[in-house]
């Protein structure tokens, strides 16, 4: 007994005698050439199989045993590096890379990366921006949101639009983050561009589910735009000239490297090359003056300052606006009439970051933002004839919008080389302004005559709402082929004295079957307490965003999903995952509704009712080499049931969602021969868009008693079926692009000439039923977009 | 209400015309191009059953001018949604077939004898070798009866008529006569049966002279929907939830409600003798004839979305949604309802 006892104390002091120290390596993963923090870069140790991603501010921090360790640093397009040590108290390691996209090896997946085959995070795709800018776009205006919409499970609903419906989901349903901000309007023009400026983007991720618990709001999407901070070793910068826009961009150190800034501008100026044209139409009209026009613009900037590896402080400011114009001036003899109209809509977003490490493992993130959608119209008219006095003047107007600021505080934490700890919380306050209308009329009918003066106001009052979150994630292993993310977010929204609230349970894992595939699966539960009214498939500014109510209660959704995902000879991730998400209390506009109509509350125009999305998406991506691009295939169907009483839609009958569609094929590809020239291509194939048109017309019930006491009724009323009735003909498109570069002195400019619609497929933008020169009915299609060449010149130093 | 006038879409769109688009025309699936068998009809006690069929048209087939001639259709639209003449109608009261319709001319098919009463339920099935089968049904609601009619807040407006008259010595104003504008509310009383979701149509009409009746025109909406004012200084349109007087009676279900109109009514009268001739202070006499309708669901809904159709193409609102008008016929389109009148008819007289 005495041996076994001796023995057995033997063993425990020599197990704890054997037990390793445990040290923390942390720092920061930079761009060498230009100070940038690297998003998502690989930091995995070689001896131990264990490692990380750096957070989005560049950060890592990585518990490891002491001793001499090895750990890889790698990132796409970068040369990775390994770096030996002797590990044997907490150590500060700040890392800088080269960038190289020639290199075959896996840089893309990386072990450990989050994404991709190793990570435990599904759903959620990483294009490089380079990547996302190299896709050939309309007019030659590359756009990281109109890329994104190539991707399986992300459709951008009408021809041209930089609308968002992923995963069955409506366009609102997304959350758009710059720089961790709320956005909430991305489109310029109608969605044909969105409001980021590829050359002020580092970094962009779409989560389409297994949503993280730091992420909540939106049912269907994230899209998480990182904006860079500036190079920190010189200045640097590019001029663009396009077809219709211009495009400045500026970065560098100020006053110091620790101190960058970078300021991103774009403006179009199709209103300025439409003013011949509209010369002539002046010309043709007999009008006195007639002058119109659509611009937009981009303001992008940034300014950070590192006091010290523990703390950095970051401003960034974006502010975008887009704005139709008329005026129309016409004399006759001593009389005038003047009209002019004015739409305007822009987002306003601000935010002030601190970052500060504690000790070596725990991050934070404390942030204070305000951001701003709003909406203009007006329109007014004036006659007048001086010589009579007769005056008439009206106006109409119509205001929406919506204001947020927020504070919060985000951090990192890892707890220990198993667990990497994530946890926040924060408050945002919300102003709504649904929507107002303001009419006056005034007239004078002159040769002393009275006149008469008419205002009115109507609309929806403005609306308050405080929101609060707070969520705890743990992204953690179970040996080598588990891996998961657990996590809870909990939210909770107070509108006029209604509390909503809800906790919802988020979960990713990953089963690793061999080292090239692996399975996951994931669950997320998601709340929305934002709406987004929209008329018709086509994103315009008419948009309303509205709080929920105490009658209007919030949108939930769970989605869960499942994949395959595969690496092929470190060359092709490939990954096939399908998903469930039902959703409730989504809104829709009633029949013959409008927001136009503010005699009535919105709340009165629409219905609540439910729906549901499924599908599967197939993608084959290689993200290094002289090659790059992907294959994506998405089988998707969406289903909306209105059928409450009293709020039924389509007459209590379940229907297609606006944007369901059956089949989406997307294949982009580009090439780079040599540093001088390198081309693009995008082939894009779907099945139609759904559409409520009236196929058949038809005669009424007779006996309707009408003005004159007649019997009368209405005539040729429109048949539908049923909502979303009529599918779009089958959309395909093939845009083609090249770029020509050269180094100069003082820089390198490109020559980029692109394709758009290469081979002029006349695809439906609008269709609708018509009467042809013959007076004979047909049904019309419009096609915005046939084929358009562009071209535009790029000088970056 | 925002006024988007033609002009400043014109305006609006003068940009869209300077991008580069294209129109054609599309070929629709056989899918869309078939018609289909329109049946439509209002079951009251007070008339023999019948319905009328039609065939609905697709949005490109041949204009009426090339129907071959002395093809006829409906009295509105002769040829454009021609009539069916030749289908088998049956008649199902309470799920037992009563009779086949005769057809009587003009696509109508009338029972030669029965007339629908409360609580039959009441199924008609159409058959055409071309259109195929249709059917619908509906039963008959209860009567409602006017409890009441009365008036109140009687208020009354006048202006002199002026005729100038010229001559070769000049221009004189002579007062030729008055108009007077009466202002009152017309209360309409009435209990609605409880324990029963119940609908209503309701419709006012004057006397212009006897035995000849015109509609008043009015609006629901201030009365149901207190909310929503019309702006008719902008849009004379009303509300388009009530376009056809229809209302529902969940605001009063089970309980007596009094329906407050604000009406006018107006006379013009001659007077040569006097430049400021007496303005009498009682209304002119006008007799009122008001029809409380109960009717069915079906037909109810059938009117709300008329109206909504109605609405949506009057404001020529480009960014309303499309309407889809309510049909209860299976396999086809159209509308059969029933609907049970009360009557009062009542003159206008001065308030006390």
């Amino acid at each position: 007994m005495r041996v076994f006892l001796l023995t057995f104390c033997l063993c425990v002091v020599g197990m704890a005698g054997l037990r390793a120290e445990q040290y923390t390596v942390s720092g920061y993963v930079s761009d060498r050439a230009t100070g940038e923090s690297l998003i998502s870069a690989s930091v995995f140790d070689l001896a131990s199989g264990k490692g990380m991603v750096t957070n989005p501010y560049g950060f890592y921090s990585l518990t490891l045993p002491g001793g001499t360790v090895r750990l890889r640093y790698s990132y796409v397009g970068y040369a990775p590096q390994v770096v030996e040590l002797r590990l044997d108290r907490d150590t500060v390691l700040n890392v800088s890379l080269d960038e190289d996209n020639l290199l075959q090896e896996v840089t893309v997946t990386g072990h450990n990366a989050d994404l991709g085959l190793q990570g435990a995070q599904m759903s959620a795709v990483e294009v490089p921006v380079a990547q996302l800018k190299a896709v050939p776009a309309l007019l030659g205006e590359t756009d990281v949101v109109k890329a994104l919409q190539l991707m399986p499970g992300v459709q951008e609903g009408t021809e041209g639009s930089a609308g968002f419906y992923v995963r069955g989901g409506g366009p609102d349903e997304n959350l758009f983050l710059l720089d961790g901000v709320p956005v909430y309007n991305i489109n310029h023009l109608g969605g044909f561009f969105s409001v980021f400026n590829g050359d002020a983007v580092k970094n962009v991720t779409l989560y389409k589910g297994g949503f993280p618990a730091r992420f909540g709001g939106r049912l269907s999407s994230v899209l998480d735009v990182r904006m860079k901070d500036g190079n920190n070793q010189r200045l640097a910068g590019s001029v663009s000239v396009g077809l219709i826009s211009a495009k400045l961009n500026l970065e560098g150190p100020l006053f110091s490297p620790n101190t960058t800034f970078n300021i991103s501008a774009r403006r179009t100026y199709f209103d300025v090359l439409a003013q011949p044209v509209l010369w002539v139409m002046k010309k043709q009209e007999d009008y006195d003056r007639l002058s119109a026009g659509y611009y937009f613009y981009d303001l992008n900037a940034k300014v950070s300052h590192r006091f010290s590896d523990r703390d950095r402080l970051y401003l960034s400011f974006y502010m975008g606006d887009d704005a139709v114009y008329t005026r129309m001036k016409d004399e006759w003899g001593s009389s005038t009439d003047e009209m002019r109209v004015d739409w305007g809509w822009g987002n306003l977003v601000g935010a002030l970051r601190w970052n500060h490490v504690f000790g070596n493992k725990l991050f934070m993130n404390a942030t204070a933002t305000y951001t701003q959608y709003r909406f203009n119209m007006d329109n007014r008219y004036r006659e007048e004839s001086p010589g009579s006095g007769y005056l008439y003047e009206a106006s109409a107007g119509y205001r929406s919008g919506i204001h947020d600021w927020t504070a919060k505080a985000d951090f990192d934490y890892a707890l220990a080389s198993s667990h990497n700890l994530k946890f926040g919380a924060g408050y945002t306050a919300h102003l709504f302004r649904p929507g107002v209308s303001a009419a006056r009329m005034e007239e004078n009918a002159g040769d002393g005559l009275p006149g008469d003066r008419l205002e009115t106001e109507t609309g929806d009052e403005n609306v308050f709402a405080h929101e609060v979150f707070a969520y705890a994630e743990d992204n953690f292993s179970i040996g080598r082929l588990l891996k998961a993310n657990a996590g809870l977010h909990y939210s909770a929204f107070v509108v006029q004295g209604k509390l909503y609230h809800s906790l919802q349970p988020r979960l990713s894992a990953r089963l690793l079957i061999t080292d090239d595939l692996s399975f996951k699966a994931g669950y997320a539960y998601m709340n929305q307490y934002v709406h987004m009214l929209s008329n018709n498939g086509i994103n315009l500014p008419t948009d309303l965003w509205v709080p929920v109510t105490r009658r209007i209660e919030p949108m939930k959704a769970h989605q869960v999903s499942a994949g395959f995902f595969y690496n092929l000879l470190d060359l092709l991730d490939l990954s096939v995952e399908a998903y469930y998400k039902p959703m409730d209390n989504l809104i829709e506009y009633k029949d013959g509704a409008s927001f136009l109509a503010t005699g009535t509350g919105w709340e009165d125009k629409v219905s609540v009712g439910r729906g549901w999305a499924y599908g599967v998406e197939l993608l084959v991506q290689k993200s290094v080499g002289n090659t790059t691009g992907w294959v994506g295939y998405t089988w998707s169907k969406s289903d909306r049931l209105f059928d409450r009483p009293g709020q039924e839609l389509n007459f209590g009958r379940v229907f297609p969602a606006k944007y369901d569609r059956r089949h989406d094929v997307s294949v982009v590809v580009s090439h780079k021969f040599s540093e001088r020239f390198d081309i693009s291509g995008t082939w894009v194939f779907s099945t139609g868009n759904a559409a409520t048109l009236n196929m058949q017309t038809y005669d009424p019930l007779p006996g309707f008693v009408d003005d004159n006491g007649e019997i009368g009724y209405e005539s040729d009323v429109p048949y539908i079926a049923q909502r979303n009735n009529f599918r779009y003909p089958a959309y395909h498109r093939l845009d083609l692009g090249v770029n020509f570069h050269k180094k100069k002195k003082r820089g390198t400019r490109t020559w980029n000439i692109s394709v758009y619609n290469a081979y002029n497929s006349m695809n439906p933008f609008l269709i609708y039923p018509d009467t042809d020169q013959q007076g004979r009915p047909v049904l019309t299609k419009l096609t915005l977009f046939p084929i358009i060449p562009s071209v535009s010149y790029t000088f970056k130093w | 209400m925002f006024i988007v006038s033609k002009k400043s879409l014109f305006a609006i769109l003068i940009f869209a015309l300077l991008c580069t688009g294209c129109e054609n025309t599309l070929s629709l699936p056989d899918e869309y191009m078939q018609p289909l068998l329109v049946m439509n009809g209002l079951f009251t006690p007070d008339s023999l059953l019948e319905v009328q069929l039609t065939r609905s048209r697709s949005i490109n087939e041949v204009p009426e001018s090339t129907l071959p001639p002395g093809y006829y259709g409906s009295p509105v639209n002769p040829g454009k949604y021609p009539p069916v003449e030749d289908a088998e109608v049956r008649l199902y009261v309470d799920d037992v077939l009563r009779e086949t319709l005769p057809h009587v001319g003009n696509g109508v098919y009338r029972s030669a004898s029965f007339r629908p009463a409360e609580g039959q339920r009441i199924r008609v099935e159409a058959e055409n070798a071309a259109l195929g089968s249709v059917s619908g049904g509906t039963a008959l609601p209860r009567t409602v009866p006017i409890d009441s009619v009365t008036f109140g807040n009687m208020s009354l407006a006048y202006s002199y008529n002026i005729q100038t008259e010229c001559s070769a010595d000049g221009c004189v104003d002579d007062t030729v006569g008055y108009s007077i504008d009466y202002e009152y509310d017309l209360r309409i009383r009435f209990t609605d049966p409880a324990g029963e979701q119940n609908y209503y149509c309701l419709q006012v009409e004057r006397e212009e002279y006897e035995d000849y009746w015109v509609k008043e025109h009015f609006d629901l909406a201030p009365v149901f929907d207190p909310g929503s004012e019309a702006l008719d200084e902008f849009v004379d349109v009303g509300n388009a939830d009530y376009y056809y007087n229809q209302f529902d009676d969940e605001l009063f279900d089970g309980k007596a409600f009094t329906i407050a109109l604000p009406m006018y009514l107006s006379g013009n009268y001659v007077d040569l003798t006097a430049d400021t001739p007496g303005i009498p202070s009682e209304p002119p006499v006008r007799r009122l004839r008001i029809t409380l309708q109960s009717i069915s669901r079906d037909y109810y809904l059938y009117l709300k979305t008329m109206g909504q159709l109605v609405g949506s193409s009057l404001l020529n609102d480009l960014f309303a949604e499309p309407v889809q008008v309510y049909n209860n016929i299976e396999g086809g389109i159209g509308i059969v309802g029933g609907c049970r009148a009360s009557t009062a008819e009542v003159t206008v007289e001065a308030a006390e």
